[in-house]
């Protein structure tokens, strides 16, 4: 039986005469947790992008649970929650309003549960005492955990985290990464987090997936490419140079 | 499709920007009573009356820079903020999204001119009420009353239309304010031009109402008034073409942009 949640084939994105991703393919699988790496402006966000819907690819496909993105958009995406680039949110709600407006898109969480599920997310990310204050009060740090919860309304197989630790101070960072780690083995989530912070990722991670001008140029579990006592950052900026 | 139109009129509620909305009209009404007071004869004012000519005072420009701060709100704050990656990344299709953020557009526009009615209304019962020779009741009326707010509602959907494309092409919410409210002023000013043109063509004919409407602040502030109080019946034609012209046009092309395009914010 497939643990495959997520299937990325052969994109390729061009926009105008530049290619911004060049055939790019892997597979993700439940209860790993999967770092995405490469320098600035190698296409992580544009492919994150691409693996939500947000952008279309030029060629390719991806397939969230052997649904089809694009096709089965409905089903693809009730399986994956992501945080793209910075957690922004509607400035004017609490974060509890804000859980409990996007709550109601997902015709799984019945009206009955809804306040049960919200205050359990909230009491997962560490913010069910700052639940009724307004969002514009919160700390980045706070925002990210709320981007956490925002992504596992609908109960996803699969996190999709863009540089989650952004901006986030040593303490944040591991907060976070608790989060992550417990999520991964209470819940057998998937996460596939993108970040330049390589020590943090060294943590947690299982396998990378590194890429670079638009390809991947390597993927595979992290041992394999980081050997005993070595950081990870000294294994990329060789793979990379 | 229920939730997401409830969650969008949710959304909507919780802004400051509506509430002031709803606590402007009755004050603006208020206002335009007391203008009517100055710039009206009071022999020719009634209660009844007082309505349809405090809509029709402040159709074209209030009324549209209220409607451009709704859809700023509704379309642009969220599409170029990045709030629409949390809309885009659940299970309904951009599509739907467009579609319920159109109706609760419509439904914000319909419930401020209820508003606007009533308060009017009541403005016009404890001022006019004694006042103009031709006093007809306010309940005598209201068939009337009620033709005028549905015309008025038609022109403010369909330059919500206009509005709703600017949105989606302004880099931001004062960009598309801007470009919105210059439109309107520019109508307002610049009738001479259109006017002009217009003339080109047979008074009364379909070409010269056509023309001389085309552009929307201008067909509120006297195409409206002209139908329904001068019975310009040849005008019927021209103005359901525009309306419809810019209902189809500019909600396709906003449409295409909302759903298509790759969202990159």
């Amino acid at each position: 039986m497939t643990n495959t949640v997520m299937e990325v084939s052969q994109i390729t994105k061009t926009i105008g005469k530049r290619t911004i991703i060049h055939e790019s393919s892997f597979q993700l699988e439940t209860g790993k947790i999967y770092g995405f790496i490469g320098p600035n402006g190698a296409g992580k966000t544009t492919l994150m992008r691409i693996m939500t819907g947000l952008i279309q690819p030029t060629s390719g496909e991806v397939r969230i649970d052997s649904y089809h993105i694009k096709t089965q958009r409905q089903q693809a995406i009730a399986r994956v929650g992501a945080i793209i680039e910075s957690p922004i949110f509607f400035e004017y709600m609490t974060g509890r309003q804000v859980l409990r407006n996007l709550s109601r898109l997902h015709p799984t969480i019945k009206s009955a549960q809804r306040e049960e599920h919200i205050e359990k997310l909230l009491t997962t990310v560490g913010l069910e005492k700052r639940g009724n204050d307004k969002v514009r009060t919160y700390s980045l740090g706070m925002k990210q955990r709320l981007g956490i919860a925002q992504s596992m309304l609908g109960r996803p197989k699969l996190l999709l985290l863009d540089e989650p630790s952004n901006g986030l101070d040593p303490l944040g960072m591991r907060e976070l990464r608790d989060i992550i780690i417990t999520l991964r083995e209470s819940e057998n989530l998937a996460f596939f987090i993108s970040s330049h912070l390589l020590d943090e990722l060294q943590q947690m991670c299982d396998e990378l997936i590194i890429i670079r001008e638009g390809s991947i140029i390597w993927k595979g579990p992290k041992e394999n490419i980081v050997k005993d006592g070595q950081r990870l950052e000294d294994a990329f900026v060789e793979l990379v140079q | 499709m229920n939730r997401l139109i409830f969650c969008e009129l949710e959304r909507l509620l919780k802004s400051k920007l509506t509430w002031y909305l709803l606590v402007c009209t009755p004050i603006l009404a208020y206002v335009t009573g007391n203008y009517i007071h100055v710039f009206y004869p009071s022999e020719t004012m009634s209660s009844s009356l007082f309505v349809i000519i405090g809509l029709r005072e402040n159709l074209y420009l209030p009324c549209n820079i209220a409607v451009a701060a709704i859809v700023a709100a509704v379309y642009t704050e969220e599409y170029r903020g990045g709030q629409l990656r949390l809309l885009f990344l659940r299970q309904y299709s951009r599509g739907k999204m467009f579609v319920s953020k159109l109706l609760v557009i419509n439904m914000t526009i319909l419930a401020l001119l209820v508003i606007m009615g009533i308060s009017l209304s009541l403005v016009g019962l404890i001022q006019f009420q004694n006042e103009g020779e031709a006093t007809i009741p306010l309940t005598k009326n209201l068939p009337f009353i009620f033709q005028y707010y549905i015309l008025a509602y038609l022109t403010l959907a369909a330059i919500s239309c206009l509005f709703s494309y600017i949105a989606l092409i302004s880099k931001n919410v004062t960009y598309m304010l801007g470009i919105s409210i210059g439109y309107v002023l520019i109508s307002l000013l610049f009738d001479g031009i259109f006017l002009y043109f217009a003339n080109f063509f047979e008074n009364g004919s379909f070409m010269h109402e056509l023309v001389a409407f085309v552009l929307i602040p201008y067909m509120q502030h006297t195409g409206v008034h002209s139908l329904m109080n001068e019975h310009n019946t040849h005008s019927i034609l021209p103005m359901a073409a525009i309306l419809i012209f810019y209902m189809v046009v500019f909600i396709w092309t906003a449409y295409r942009r909302f759903v298509r395009d790759d969202y990159l914010y």
